[in-house]
């Protein structure tokens, strides 16, 4: 009878046992499995955390260093320093910025086949003509828009706005169906109608769909956020090229300059290193600019990520330990009580590495199966973690390399339970294992 | 023939206290040997010497002329010899049927018909025959192995008379039909007049106490 025979014999015979090895190392490794599957989960939500929720930081000019300023037709200007596409490409090349924005904010309006949007007279005037505006944001990288960075807004049709980006406007999902308008249809943008702006033809290339109905309504909200004047849905992006277009009548906007830039980092903890290395630029007057940080979201998010993680790591461990003791008593305790066939074995002439190759067998079919069932079975339970957890759902998977070296690991731990268990009998001779069990 | 040479052999517990010192003596094929001796006084130690279970303080076995320890005693075990214990010492998760295979490529169910066991019996887990008929298994794994030595202690001490003649006889037929060595350990003077040749253990020296 050979050897393999023999294991098999044996599991089977004495399936009490073999049930409790499989069992407990079925539980075990479904565990390690499961928490690691979670860790994985939340290992990717720091990585995204990193390279975008709250992540940035954005440098505005100072609308308090310069004063206002108004003209001869009565335009009312501030007169403090704009940013410049200089300046923002040579922050832009620090390095650990991901992405960046820079954004001019107005009213524009918009019209389809020379009529405005809501369709109403062709000559509105004053506020009519405010009442029918949009909010338009002029996009260098529409992508990196703090609105579609922090989910407020997602892209459901076309494209983003780039730098390379012609003559190209977004709008709202809403928006567009109620105007009957899709990707590609041509629209007509102008910025003030009252003051001569010029009217600009653009191509619809983006559909955004507004995902969460939360409005900013922060103390400090100042007045000059426009923002607060609209609907979410009445927002348009527009290229950047369209801001020297579209805002010639005006010395403060456009032409190059703009009110705010969005910075993204892709480590959040650099962060701190990075504003440091953008306020050594010394042709830059930093009175006239702010600079402000944005990772409160990231660090509060990183603390609970990493208060849960340590808590996964730990369970993981004690559950090792744990198992890892309990297994080596069952193991040892098993082949104790196998000192009478170990005897018999070696008095027919098989030799004690036989013997321990047999035990080995044993214990690897049953490390098999229990690795194998947990596999498939992980799955399920990660599934069902990933269900609890929301929003990492999709991020919660038993990645194969990781089963194959926890598999291999525990083979190894296996392995080394069972040849230090033998070690106190094989190291007796043949008569005195014997002589014991007469 | 001698198919085993014990020279000068010498066995110590513990140093300076021999169990037996200076044993010479040669075991032939077709002959049963029985060793008497109290408790104690090494019978057993002396059947694992020969059979390779233990290595001796001094002195040398041969089988058919070589050391035993340079064969090597795994190899020994294997090759040359079998065992009848005492306690029987089956696996108790196999069967007769697979008791006797793991000492033997030959098809065990006509040994363990000869020795007695019906076919029901030898496909029964070995911890459901009586003593009697575990003591068969373990003889019939012993004449499957087909070593020429076999060696048996006390192979009848747990049986009623009936069975352990039934045993004997095998044995002696064991040894007589099939040119065997058989050397049993027994307290039994019974037992030993059945034998061809007996020793006695006595204060060390292994001494022969009947040849026929």
């Amino acid at each position: 009878m050979n050897l393999l025979k023999r294991s098999f014999l044996y599991l089977i015979r004495k399936w009490r046992i073999s049930i409790l090895l499989l069992f407990i190392i079925f539980i075990v490794s479904t565990l390690v499995l499961s928490g690691i599957a979670v860790l994985n989960a939340e290992e990717q939500k720091t990585e995204e955390l990193k390279e975008a929720t709250g992540t940035s930081f954005s440098i505005e000019r100072n609308y308090g260093s310069g004063g206002m300023e108004t003209d001869e037709k009565g335009n009312t200007y501030l007169k403090s320093d704009a940013i410049t596409e200089d300046m923002i490409r040579k922050i832009g090349n620090i390095d650990g910025i991901s992405g960046y924005n820079a954004t001019v904010e107005s009213i524009s309006c918009v019209l389809k086949n020379g009529k405005y949007i809501p369709h109403s007279e062709n000559d509105l005037v004053g506020w009519d003509l405010v009442d029918s505006g949009t909010l338009s944001i002029t996009n260098i990288n529409s992508k990196y828009s703090t609105y579609f960075i922090s989910n407020i807004f997602e892209l459901v049709q076309g494209e983003h706005i780039t730098q390379d980006t012609k003559n190209s406007i977004i709008v709202s999902e809403t928006y567009a169906k109620k105007n009957n308008l899709k990707l590609g249809d041509t629209l007509t943008v102008v910025n003030d109608p009252e003051n001569d702006d010029p009217f600009v033809d653009v191509k619809i290339i983006g559909i955004f769909r507004v995902v969460t109905d939360a409005i900013d309504d922060s103390d400090d909200k100042k007045v000059y956020d426009l923002a607060a004047y609209f609907e979410y849905n009445d927002y348009i992006f527009l290229s950047n090229d369209l801001s020297n277009k579209l805002y010639v009548n005006y010395d403060d906007s456009g032409n190059g300059q703009y009110d705010v830039v969005d910075y993204y980092v892709s480590n959040a903890e650099n962060l701190d290193n990075i504003i440091q290395e953008v306020k050594n630029i010394k042709d830059i007057n930093w009175k006239n600019f702010n600079i402000y940080t944005d990772d409160k979201v990231y660090q509060n998010t990183k603390d609970s990520i990493d208060n849960s993680s340590t808590l996964i790591i730990s369970l993981i461990v004690i559950a090792i330990i744990v198992s890892v003791g309990v297994i080596s008593i069952i193991v040892f305790m098993s082949i104790k009580g196998r000192k009478r066939e170990i005897g018999i074995l070696l008095s027919i002439g098989k030799s004690k590495v036989v013997i321990m190759f047999q035990f080995i067998i044993e214990t690897m079919i049953v490390a098999l199966i229990s690795f194998a069932s947990s596999y498939f079975f992980s799955k399920l339970i990660a599934g069902s973690l990933g269900q609890a957890m929301g929003k990492i759902a999709e991020s919660v998977i038993i990645q194969k390399e990781q089963f194959i070296i926890i598999a291999g690991i525990g083979i190894f731990i296996l392995l080394t339970i069972v040849i230090i268990s033998c070690i106190p009998i094989m190291k007796r001779k043949p008569k005195d294992i014997l002589s014991q069990m007469e | 023939m001698s198919i085993l040479e014990i020279k000068n052999l010498k066995y110590e517990y513990s140093r300076g206290n021999p169990v037996f010192k200076n044993i010479n003596v040669n075991l032939d094929e077709g002959k049963v040997y029985a060793i008497l001796g109290y408790s104690g006084s090494g019978k057993t130690t002396f059947l694992s010497l020969l059979g390779g279970l233990d290595t001796p303080t001094e002195g040398e076995i041969l089988f058919k002329g070589e050391n035993i320890a340079n064969y090597g005693l795994a190899k020994h075990r294997k090759d040359n010899v079998s065992f009848i214990f005492q306690s029987y010492n089956l696996i108790d998760y196999l069967t007769p049927m697979e008791n006797v295979s793991i000492a033997s490529k030959l098809p065990p169910k006509p040994i363990l018909e000869k020795v007695g066991l019906t076919n029901e019996e030898i496909k029964r887990n070995v911890l459901k025959l009586s003593g009697g008929q575990q003591q068969r298994v373990a003889i019939a794994r012993a004449l499957a192995s087909e070593a020429p030595i076999l060696l048996a202690d006390e192979p009848t001490g747990n049986l009623d008379e009936e069975t352990a003649e039934g045993i004997m006889s095998i044995l002696k037929d064991c040894s007589h039909k099939m040119n065997k060595c058989v050397v049993i350990v027994t307290h039994s003077k019974d037992l030993a007049k059945q034998t061809d040749v007996v020793f006695r253990l006595k204060k060390g020296e292994l001494q022969v106490e009947r040849n026929k």
